[in-house]
């Protein structure tokens, strides 16, 4: 395998376990009954929209 | 039970823990803009009562007060309220929240040109017993509007601390905690029950509270806060004693002439009113008559309506005629860069992942950045002016017909940048079933997240155009698509009120806040903000999903044929035409197909998909804007226009009304307690979403053609 394809195959991994770990968290924020991480409008208590 | 217990002074356990202290007031004086303030955070205000729901913890960032740890309580009139929201506030007040210590200290937020209503709910704050400082707030609106605050009269009289303030320039805000923290160090308690000079009264009911045992305290005040709470009726008598007791003294007080119940009410207005008079009182001429005036226009049947269209209207009209400048010049400098990275990085798999992948993907979303910040502009002008409160009246008359209440507007209108909060609004609706009835509806509001997906499409297929002389047609489109929303949602609020949901709207008065000039500043910063979102949005879940949608899109590799033919065939060509049967009556092909299955991670990532497959497919062609590119779209087979425009607007009523969002289903379980109601929005929704495409398309292809 080359350097590129080796890259290329980080990045997609990266990507997949990003959108696993996001999609989990959310789950998870909602099970604690805390509030939503995806519109951003609540963000860790920052912000509302 | 006499031993001596040390009571350890208040001082040394605020050392040690923080000051906890409360923020409560009416809502709209000003509370969470002064938590805002004290805290660094940033919740959102607006001017119109209602949109605090929930109570929210944040620590003192000003320097030598790190110690105070501030709770934003939604608005309450009474401490003896109905609806959720006001109960929360009560409950905290009172220490009746389970694992949660009452609060130490309550800053009282008292809006100085309503000083009646909000001393009513200071006089039974500083009845609980907690110290309490008074913040008043709005001393600016007091000025123009010629009234003056006698302050040094209002703390003789409440006996507690009077800071005036302003959250918003964060004016005093050290004097204000520096009364807070030697409040809390209990040097001095306030007078409790002032409103009474009836010793007798206080003493008969300090000697009824004596006999509950359930509350096991020997502090007279105490004592008289249980008696006076069961003469009111607002607790329940725990022995036969008590109860004889408690009719003998009804009995004394109506010979009296007074009317037991509403003795301790009645008392303290009188007592509110009276100390109100002397302390706000008017020294010159007044303005109040031209809000009036606006008012009656503002809200006038016909001309109110007018004027709202004519507000919204230009609102749409201005989100593509202004942004359309800078939105070609990002559009182009993506382009750019593109061409750019392709020359400097050797073809194979990374410079097509990071050109036609990343690049593509996350800068088709960019580009809508100042269609964002418009919208936000006026969103935010029109919240802080106080005009939407007006609105809320003017279509109070419709959404009654519908069965809906005034109270369900705000929840509504949050929906239009997010359902998520609009759904946690409808918490300040105190109707079980017209609460179901907004929550269920609520995501028929255009959110924000759906701006890029129409914005795209009706830049890439409605033609710039003017109609009437001086309307461009792209915005009376986007215009349109906001208001199939609200019909759709008007429409299933009057079936739902017609089958499942059957009562009749309960009774509401919106109060109507003051008229404001918004703040340049705070204008910018929820602009800023937004648009910080979005990028950032960009940055994470979109660029996650270029990556991945790429990925699916190029591989497995197909040794021979053309570009477009090794996309067909790629897991994501598969996917799609797998799926094209179901959507081929709405008129689209299977790249649509697989970009609205990815639009279930974000909505927006559907315009990333979307400029994604397309440009993989045509990677020969000299590369346009990312908006032409989608434009000249061609069918592979026969060469003609992949898309037209009765395609673009079968997607854009479709995403009108499907339920893409699995945050909303998630709120909208949580706030119903169950699965149920989630089930039902979704294949509601769906549905809805489908025929409406359905039709949508046949009818512009046949009048279209
Ligand atoms: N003129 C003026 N407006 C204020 C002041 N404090 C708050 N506001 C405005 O009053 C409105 C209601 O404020 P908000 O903090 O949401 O009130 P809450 O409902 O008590 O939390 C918003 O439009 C604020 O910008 C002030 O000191 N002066
Ligand atoms: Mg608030």
């Amino acid at each position: 395998m080359n350097i590129e394809t080796t890259i290329m195959a980080l990045l997609v991994l990266a990507a997949v376990v990003y959108l696993a770990r996001r999609g989990a968290s959310s789950i998870k924020s909602f099970r604690e009954n805390t509030n939503c991480s995806d519109c951003g409008c609540t963000k860790s208590g920052k912000e509302e929209g | 039970m006499s031993t001596v217990t040390a009571v350890p002074p208040v001082a040394a356990k605020a050392r040690s823990k923080p000051l906890l202290t409360a923020l409560a007031g009416v809502p709209n004086a000003g509370k969470t803009t002064l938590f805002n303030a004290l805290t660094g955070l940033n919740y959102k205000v607006a001017n119109y009562p209602g949109v605090t729901v929930e109570k929210r913890v944040g620590t003192c960032h000003l320097a030598g007060f790190e110690n105070i740890r501030l709770v934003d309580l939604p608005g309450a009139y009474s401490l003896f309220g109905g609806s959720p929201d006001e109960v929360l506030a009560a409950d905290h007040l009172m220490g009746r929240l389970p694992k949660e210590d009452k609060p130490d200290v309550v800053i009282c937020v008292v809006d100085a040109c309503n000083i009646e209503r909000n001393l009513f709910l200071a006089s039974q704050i500083i009845d609980i017993g907690i110290p309490v400082v008074v913040a008043l707030n709005m001393l600016d609106i007091a000025k123009t509007r010629g009234l003056s605050v006698r302050k040094e009269l209002l703390a003789k009289n409440l006996g507690v601390a009077v800071v005036d303030i302003s959250g918003r320039t964060k004016t005093n805000t050290d004097e204000l905690l520096r009364a807070v923290a030697k409040a809390g160090s209990g040097e001095k308690r306030p007078g409790r029950y002032r409103w009474c000079s009836d010793k007798e009264f206080l003493d008969s009911a300090k000697s009824i509270g004596r006999l509950s045992r359930s509350d096991d305290t020997d502090d007279p005040d105490e004592l008289i806060g249980i008696g006076i709470g069961l003469l009111s009726g607002s607790r329940q008598a725990e022995s036969a004693k008590q109860r004889e007791l408690l009719l003998a003294m009804r009995k004394q007080l109506v010979e009296q002439g007074v009317d037991a119940g509403a003795y301790e009410t009645e008392e303290r207005y009188s007592w509110v009113n009276s100390i109100a008079s002397r302390s706000v009182v008017q020294v010159d001429g007044t303005r109040k008559d031209l809000t009036e005036k606006l008012d009656r226009v503002l809200t006038h049947p016909v001309w109110g309506l007018l004027i709202f269209l004519m507000i919204m209207g230009t609102m749409f009209q201005s989100i593509f005629t202004w942004a359309s400048i800078p939105m070609d010049f990002i559009d182009s400098l993506f382009a750019d860069v593109q061409v750019g990275l392709k020359s400097i990085i050797p073809p194979g798999q990374l410079q097509s992942l990071i050109a036609d992948g990343i690049v593509v993907g996350v800068g088709s979303v960019l580009i809508f950045i100042p269609q964002i910040a418009v919208l936000y502009l006026f969103i935010s002008v029109l919240e802080e002016t106080g005009y939407l409160s007006r609105a809320a009246v003017l279509l109070d008359a419709f959404m009654r017909r519908v069965g809906l209440q005034g109270r369900s507007f705000i929840p509504l209108l949050s929906s239009f940048a997010c359902a998520i909060p609009g759904i946690m609004a409808t918490r300040s609706i105190p109707s079980f079933s017209d609460r179901m009835a907004t929550i269920l509806i609520a995501p028929l509001m255009s959110c924000s997240a759906r701006l890029p997906v129409y914005t795209l499409l009706i830049a890439a297929f409605v033609p710039r155009r003017t109609v009437a002389g001086f309307l461009s047609l792209q915005g009376l489109v986007f215009l349109g698509l906001y208001l199939l929303g609200i019909v759709g949602a008007l429409a299933i609020a009057y079936l739902l009120r017609k089958t499942v949901f059957r009562s009749s709207p309960s009774h509401f008065l919106m109060e109507m806040p003051p008229y404001r000039i918004p703040v340049a500043g705070q204008v910018l910063k929820t602009i800023w903000e937004k648009c910080a979102v979005f990028v950032k949005n960009a940055g994470t879940v979109i660029l996650a999903c270029s990556i991945l949608l790429w990925f699916l899109a190029s591989y497995p590799k197909t040794t021979d044929g053309s570009p477009s033919e090794a996309v067909r065939q790629s897991y994501a060509g598969q996917l799609g035409q797998a799926i094209e049967p179901i959507i081929e009556p709405l008129g689209y092909d299977w790249k649509l197909g697989v970009s609205i299955i990815a639009s279930f991670a974000a909505r927006e990532v559907f315009v990333s998909s979307v400029a994604l497959v397309n440009n993989l497919e045509d990677v020969d062609e000299e590369s346009d804007s990312l908006i032409d590119a989608i434009r000249n779209a061609k069918d592979p087979e026969t060469g003609e226009h992949s898309y037209d425009l009765a395609t673009a607007l079968s997607l854009m009523v479709f995403f009108v009304f499907a339920c893409q969002c699995m945050s909303t289903l998630a709120v909208c379980k949580r706030e119903t307690g169950g699965w149920k109601w989630p089930i039902v929005m979704f294949v509601y929704m769906t549905a809805l979403a489908y025929g409406a495409a359905f039709v949508t398309f046949r009818l512009s292809s046949s009048l279209l053609t």
